[in-house]
């Protein structure tokens, strides 16, 4: 990176702004197709009822949690990356946290959807909002499920700001290049900047403020989500194990995801320069630390029911391992925690082939890990004679994929209206162009 | 850059001769009154001797596994405190050694364990426990102490190779095979690389059945899946808080150009960073606890929190080492004020040290006395000595300042002071 | 300040500089020489920069802190007054229960502390702003630097020496419109 000049950083990241060709309008249209389906899904489940899902007794919450918890899951990852490393000063965060941050937003907009898919009667999930009923009734603060309100409308609101505040000096680039009504829009996104000391200063200080809150924050929104489990007394789910596990779970799959990402990203739009081996080996040690914190969870958690002498958990845990739900749960401990110890073999975590099938391989680990923790502990709760099993329905699966298109398509428009890598942070990583320089302009 | 190293060998901390004998004085005092106090309630010996070894133990382990920290994240920005870090390993064969008296105490403590589960059966038999805490921490304490050979031999090798100093059996312990300085650094890299990543991941896991055996176990009833995760991250915070004190004392020592304003207010960054997280590992049991209100879960936590006289020890303990420093530390000037650094740190111990108390002694404790006293003070002192004589012993044979580090010239104390007022900065060349 | 703000405000040398070590040593010379009000234009922030300007740390700290402690007195008050309004015992917890109300409390702190750090840095930077100042040069938010200099006409000779000589390329009379 260090012959790349300013000037080379402004037209390599805004390269991948140009007109799209007719590949990514065929992705465009088939993603618009998926969309569509889950939205008629949906629309189908609001006109007869959650009965079309398969949730019946005792398994009343299933794929649509499973999402729910999947999708804020992912969006961790990217505050990881741009909040804590940027904390932490690691330099290598610059070129990868604008798609990262991305990911989050767009994760969180996914995420949010669930609350309202999953209601019986979603035209009254205004009652979930905090404001005042029936002569003074408000929503019940003391539920988890509130805080999971709280928790996820701050994260969106903290996660918007944070992209949007690191996305002003770069506006006023792309402002400066285009021209007609885009450039209004962009101009306005940039507020006016101009670079000058006095905005660079009080800039970097709400940077810094903005990643300081936005650390603790992201602990706390994944924490509050686990307990929407660990609160209740199910066996198997009242464990104080849950919130750093699914902390550690959430930036687990979010790593994966960005990694999904940025490997075609890097390689469609030539960005190997910004986006080089080195960073996706770093990432690929995160989830080495991720993977293993999963695993370690997963460890105690047995170790513990058979501690704890509680008959219920205990078959609950036997019923995991030999019961319906066996196979997506050894997919669980296979993909989660054995799988990403490839990547102590630098071969492998130097190779993109296998960065990119593994991380597949740990997002549908994590996706199934929610599902078979969520799943098992309803089927198998206290009383034998309520044990019942989820079989999904097609329109279960169908806004899943539903689900996953929607966040794809975000992060199509992302790419061809935002520059993908920051090119501020880029520029700042390099030498500052001085005179003892040479070929340079 | 012969000079440089030269100058690291020579640059240390001047000792007193009065220090280790108060030091030693205080492990042998410790001694008396711990066998004294077998004879008159060999429950409150054996309880404090349990939370003093968990304790200064856990601060050497803690300073160890930040310096493998350090090594795995690739850090620059402060090697003498990392070399202060791996300084803590001297106390590690020591924790190792008396860890073989508690096998003792395993009746009293644990003996009731199997008597109300016969369910866990041979896993809690007192024998079983000790040979499990044994082989973990006789596995940290070698994989502890590899890491820092690995650390010091170059530079050791180095020293042989200039014949500065007359022949120590340690030095050559450390020499042994010594194959040339480019080949060694080769290889010790090598070492530390595979063996940092053994401290952090071997780590965890010992402590946490540590916490389960040693710990959870005394109450025979109460479990949380957590409480192995919220051991080790107290161990780790509190290891920080070790080493922030003595990054304090050496500074004092040796200059600010030795240890600078801008790495003690890392530090500081890094202490309140484990202060959040400590406190979540705390809260994330309680909250989930508290609301699914379960006796066998509950009784736990009323009995140390709302309790008296539990109570007072409890409050302490957040007080201490959560809120007081997390306040303090909000403030990015603290942070760099060693004596603020100093106060914090013995604030954060003291909390801990209570920690351990509160966790261990409401379960094994049924009279009416509270069990603080002479024969508290006593133990704590004996182990405080054997801990700085350790300590004492790395830093009189090995330097402060690794290799790695450029030896501060006046050059850059001159640049090290612009850096504590950045209004005065010259223009770069 | 003159009487005639906008005149005034009008009189200044906008510098372009293509090099940091440049645009550091305009700085100093400016300031050395008695001029005082400058404002830089830069691609990217650089500490030297803040450092040789001399100016204090931004006060947007302030901002964040208050943000905390109203979010954190809001999250309070909302749960407790709520709870004690319409009483009703839910899984057996008593009305004011503090530990859940804290999960909320913590939420709204960093809600409010990261709406206001945003409002913060915008209230101290001035923006938005809907009109760029003469002064801007779209070039500075691509790889040049920039100085501008308040200065009277009278001095117009001077300060173009001064730039010169620390290495400007282009130097150009431009006033900021509004006092920045």
């Amino acid at each position: 990176m260090a012959q790349l000049t300013y000037h080379q950083v402004d037209s390599d990241i805004l390269r991948a702004m140009q007109a799209p060709g007719w590949r990514y309008y065929t992705l465009l249209s088939i993603d618009l197709i998926v969309v569509a389906w889950g939205i008629f899904a949906w629309r189908y489940t609001v006109q007869h009822g959650l009965g079309v899902w398969g949730l019946t007794h005792p398994v009343m919450w299933a794929m649509d949690i499973t999402n729910f918890v999947f999708w804020v899951g992912i969006a961790h990852s990217g505050t990881l990356i741009s909040a804590i490393l940027y904390l932490f000063r690691v330099r290598w965060r610059a070129s990868i946290y604008r798609t990262a941050e991305a990911v989050t937003v767009f994760a969180l907009f996914t995420a949010g959807l669930f609350p309202i898919i999953h209601l019986g009667r979603p035209w009254v999930f205004h009652w979930l909002l905090p404001y005042s009923q029936f002569g003074g009734l408000w929503v019940n603060f003391r539920s988890p499920l509130v805080w999971d309100v709280f928790a996820v409308m701050t994260y969106m609101i903290i996660s918007v700001l944070f992209f949007f505040t690191g996305l002003v000096p770069d506006m006023a680039v792309v402002r400066n290049r285009t021209s007609g009504w885009r450039q209004k829009i962009y101009a306005f996104m940039a507020q006016g900047w101009q670079g000058t000391d006095r905005q660079w200063r009080h800039y970097k200080a709400a940077y810094v403020f903005l990643a300081a809150l936005a650390t603790p924050l992201v602990i706390s929104v994944h924490s509050v989500v686990s307990w929407d489990f660990a609160q209740s007394v199910v066996a198997g789910w009242h464990s104080t194990i849950f919130a750093p596990y699914f902390v550690a779970g959430a930036i687990h799959s979010g790593l994966a995801m960005v990694i999904t990402l940025l490997i075609p990203l890097r390689r469609i739009y030539r960005l190997d320069a910004y986006i080089t081996q080195q960073h996706l080996e770093n990432l690929a040690k995160l989830i080495i630390l991720t993977g293993l914190i999963v695993g370690y969870a997963y460890a105690v958690e047995t170790y513990i029911a058979w501690y704890s002498n509680n008959v219920p958990e205990w078959q609950r845990f036997t019923y995991q391992v030999t019961g319906e739900y066996a196979i997506p749960f050894w997919i669980m401990i296979l993909f989660n925690s054995l799988v990403p110890l490839l990547f102590f073999v630098k071969r492998i975590r130097t190779s993109t082939p296998w960065l990119f099938a593994i991380a597949i391989l740990i997002n549908i680990g994590m996706w199934m890990e929610r599902f078979v923790i969520i799943v098992t502990g309803l089927a198998h709760e206290y009383d034998p004679y309520s044990w019942g099993v989820f079989i999904p329905t097609w329109v279960d699966i169908s806004i899943t994929l539903g689900a996953f298109a929607w966040f794809f398509l975000w992060f199509l428009l992302f790419i061809k209206f935002l520059p993908v890598i920051s090119i501020v942070e880029v520029k700042e990583e390099l030498p500052p162009p001085t005179r003892s320089q040479n070929g340079e302009e | 850059m012969d000079q440089e190293r030269e100058r690291s060998w020579t640059l240390r901390p001047h000792v007193s001769r009065k220090v280790p004998l108060i030091f030693g004085g205080l492990l042998g005092l410790g001694t008396m009154i711990f066998l004294v106090g077998l004879r008159m309630d060999p429950l409150r010996s054996w309880q404090a001797y349990l939370i003093n070894f968990l304790f200064w133990g856990g601060i050497a382990q803690g300073g160890v596994v930040f310096g493998a920290m350090y090594h795995v994240v690739g850090g620059k920005w402060g090697p003498p405190i990392r070399r202060c870090a791996e300084g803590m390993v001297a106390f590690l064969p020591v924790n190792f050694v008396l860890f073989f008296p508690l096998y003792y105490a395993l009746n009293m403590f644990y003996g009731s364990v199997r008597e109300i589960n016969p369910v866990r059966g041979a896993w809690f038999d007192p024998r079983f426990i000790f040979v499990r805490g044994g082989l973990g921490l006789g596995l940290m304490t070698v994989l502890s102490l590899f890491f820092v050979y690995y650390s010091l031999r170059p530079e050791v090798g180095w020293l042989q190779e200039q014949k500065l100093r007359p022949r120590h059996w340690l030095y050559e312990w450390i020499t042994d095979g010594w194959q040339g300085q480019e080949l060694e650094a080769q290889h010790c890299q090598r070492g530390l690389d595979v063996l940092s990543a053994g401290v952090l991941v071997v780590y965890p896991i010992t402590y946490t059945f540590m916490a389960f055996d040693l710990i959870m176990s005394l109450d025979p009833f109460w479990y949380s899946s957590l409480f192995g995760g919220y051991f080790f991250i107290s161990t780790f915070y509190l290891g920080l808080a070790g080493l922030a004190l003595v990054c304090v004392l050496i500074r004092w020592q040796l200059g600010p150009s030795v240890v600078t304003s801008t790495q003690l207010s890392d530090l500081g960054r890094l202490l309140l960073g484990f202060n959040l997280t400590y406190f979540a590992m705390i809260w994330s049991q309680y909250i989930v606890i508290w609301y699914g209100n379960l006796p066998e879960e509950t009784q736990f936590i009323i009995l140390r929190l709302w309790e008296m006289p539990w109570a007072v020890f409890s409050w302490s303990v957040f007080i201490l080492s959560t809120f007081v420093p997390f306040l303090i530390f909000l403030s990015q000037k603290a942070k760099r004020e060693p004596k603020i650094v100093f106060a914090v740190s013995i604030s954060v111990g003291l909390g801990l040290w209570l920690e351990r108390y509160v966790l261990i002694v409401p379960s094994v404790w049924h009279s009416e006395v509270i069990p603080l006293g002479w024969i508290e003070i006593g133990v704590t002192a004996g182990f405080l000595g054997a801990a700085v004589l350790s300590y004492l012993f790395f830093l009189k044979n090995f330097p402060v300042l690794p290799f790695v580090s450029p030896i501060p010239s006046s050059a850059d104390l001159d640049k090290q002071h612009a850096e504590e007022s950045p209004a005065k900065v010259r223009l770069a060349r | 300040m003159a009487k005639n703000k906008v005149a005034d405000s009008l009189t200044g040398l906008v510098g372009t500089f293509f090099h940091l070590d440049s645009l550091l040593q305009a700085i100093e010379q400016l300031r050395q020489a008695g001029y005082r009000d400058l404002q830089s234009f830069s691609p990217v922030p650089h500490h030297n920069i803040d450092a040789t300007l001399e100016k204090p740390p931004s006060p947007v700290r302030y901002f964040t802190l208050a943000g905390c402690l109203l979010g954190a007195a809001t999250g309070l008050t909302l749960t407790i007054a709520t709870s004690l309004h319409y009483p009703l015992i839910t899984g057996g917890k008593p009305i004011v229960s503090i530990p859940p109300f804290l999960v909320i409390v913590f939420e709204l702190t960093i809600l409010f502390g990261g709406l206001l750090t945003l409002g913060g840095m915008l209230f101290n930077s001035r923006l938005p702003k809907v009109n760029i100042g003469p002064a801007y040069n779209p070039r500075f938010s691509e790889d040049q630097f920039g100085l501008w200099v308040r200065c009277e006409q009278k001095d117009h000779e001077t300060v173009t020496t001064l730039l010169k000589s620390a290495g400007a390329e282009e130097i150009i009379p431009a006033g900021q419109g509004r006092e920045l």
